[in-house]
């Protein structure tokens, strides 16, 4: 009954575009969960990104998030018949992909380094963005760019990991208070929390940065 | 973070990417799941109603307990002492039988093992079941088919010297209790001790043909003295002639003492337990 006014809630809550997604991954769930095994290739081919970025954000490192995309894809099939439908699936895919990840990190704890990921400078949105933070031009602003990225992917790898799964799923995936809330199964409250928290600390962090 | 958000694979990525997410799905089809790997579903399940499992769980240890419970409260707490056959054990020593027996007649019955016939002993542990049987088998009347009961139970039986019946308290008993049953029943105990090696009391028309040996020998006085009378008196008395002892003369010269010695020695007579020695 609880779990039923959770759901319906959350339906009214969601906005119409949310609600749509949901009834199409719901849709090919059943697919795959009817035996036709050739849906799931729609999932991965829909979420690959999302779940890679997440976890290339969380370990900054692009083979371990390689490895463990891979994996949460793999767990999702073959736990797929579990999947009851009572939250939104990218919600479900989303907690595996993140509790994979944390087991990995606290497997490799003071084993990580970097393998980050090129910022391609061809894209409209990637050349917007290195514009506005350099103000110089050539093989001095590449090198700015690197030193400026292994800095934040330094401040990143500083904060707690609850701290930078918020951080992460706010920041750069765009999710919603209630969404990190439903995905690291904890209150709105606490994801707030955590999430001004973890801006403070990037803050302190990156603050010769800030000002340049 | 807006920095973050561009840091992108790039598309060849991807393809190589496929490439090894399929290998690894042919991997884990073909991998044969283990058993271990249903706990996180278990777990799941338990997750997911908390309280109905929490009740269930509660719910089989009250009635585990309650079980327990009343297997206690039926157990018996000390078999009746009576009609109680056990195994003495071979570590007991003799001087603590009493002790061993009470130990043992605590015990419940269901719980001892099975005993062999050669080690089986009759415990009477009261005065009073020893009595008990004496009197049913007097009130039969039947003393043959009695003494048959017992000589072929006793067939079974090998019964162990206790050293009770050294104590002096149970020899007096023992010789008032046969005496008392002497007194009652004389046929009965004379039946009775004529199992006896040793002391083998003859019928009673047997015994009316015994004569003192000592009688039948003439003595020198009366020797001198025929031989005498032969010279002067033409009679000569026979010793054959004497009067053969009468039964009541023979019994009374056998001594009680000596009755008694012979049936200490042979039958383990106590004031709780009879035991013949084959």
């Amino acid at each position: 009954m609880l779990e039923a006014i959770k759901v319906i809630g959350k339906t009214l809550v969601a906005s119409p575009e949310r609600v749509r997604e949901a009834d199409d991954d719901f849709a090919v769930v059943r697919q795959v969960q009817g035996g036709e095994v050739g849906a799931f290739d729609r999932v991965i081919l829909k979420y690959r990104g999302r779940i890679y970025g997440i976890i290339y954000n969380l370990t900054s490192n692009r083979e371990d998030a390689a490895d463990l995309t891979q994996d949460t894809f793999i767990k999702a099939f073959q736990s797929i018949h579990r999947f009851q439908g009572q939250a939104s699936f990218f919600t479900w895919l989303y907690r595996i992909a993140i509790n994979s990840t944390l087991s990995h990190i606290r497997k490799n704890r003071g084993r990580s380094f970097f393998s980050l990921e090129g910022v391609n400078s061809d894209e409209p949105a990637s050349r917007e963005i290195i514009a506005a933070l350099t103000d110089k031009t050539g093989a001095d602003r590449d090198t700015h760019v690197r030193e400026l990225q292994e800095k934040l992917n330094e401040a990143m790898q500083k904060l707690s990991i609850n701290h930078r799964t918020v951080i992460t799923l706010f920041e750069i995936d765009g999710l919603s208070h209630q969404d990190i809330a439903e995905v690291m199964d904890c209150s709105v409250g606490t994801v707030r929390s955590r999430l001004h928290y973890a801006k403070q600390l990037l803050q302190a962090e990156l603050q010769p940065y800030i000002g340049k | 973070m807006r920095l973050k958000r561009v840091e992108q694979p790039a598309p060849e990525f991807w393809t190589q990417f496929d490439k090894e997410l399929r290998a690894k799905q042919l991997t884990a089809i073909l991998e044969k799941r283990r058993w271990w790997h249903s706990f996180p579903r278990a777990y799941g399940l338990v997750a997911r109603h908390p309280m109905a499992m929490g009740t269930a769980a509660a719910l089989v240890i009250g009635l585990f307990s309650v079980n327990e419970f009343r297997g206690n409260a039926r157990a018996p707490v000390a078999a009746s002492v009576d009609d109680v056959t056990y195994a003495p054990s071979e570590s007991v020593a003799p001087t603590h039988s009493e002790t061993a027996a009470a130990i043992r007649v605590s015990a419940p019955v269901a719980e001892r093992p099975a005993v062999p016939a050669s080690r089986m002993v009759s415990v009477r542990t009261s005065e009073e079941s020893f009595g008990q049987e004496l009197t049913s088998m007097i009130s039969s009347r039947r003393p043959s088919q009695s003494l048959a009961s017992i000589s072929s139970r006793d067939e079974t039986m090998q019964i162990e010297r206790d050293e009770r019946l050294e104590a002096p308290m149970g020899r007096s008993l023992a010789v008032i209790n046969l005496a008392a049953i002497q007194a009652a029943e004389p046929e009965l105990t004379r039946n009775m001790l004529g199992f006896s090696q040793n002391f083998q009391p003859a019928p009673a028309s047997d015994r009316e043909q015994i004569t003192e040996p000592l009688a039948q020998m003439p003595s020198p006085s009366e020797e001198r003295r025929a031989r005498l009378m032969s010279e002067g008196l033409p009679m000569m008395a026979s010793l054959e002639s004497a009067p053969a002892p009468s039964n009541d003369d023979v019994m009374n010269r056998l001594s009680d003492n000596r009755v008694y010695e012979s049936i200490s020695r042979d039958y383990d007579l106590g004031a709780n337990r009879l035991s013949i020695k084959f």
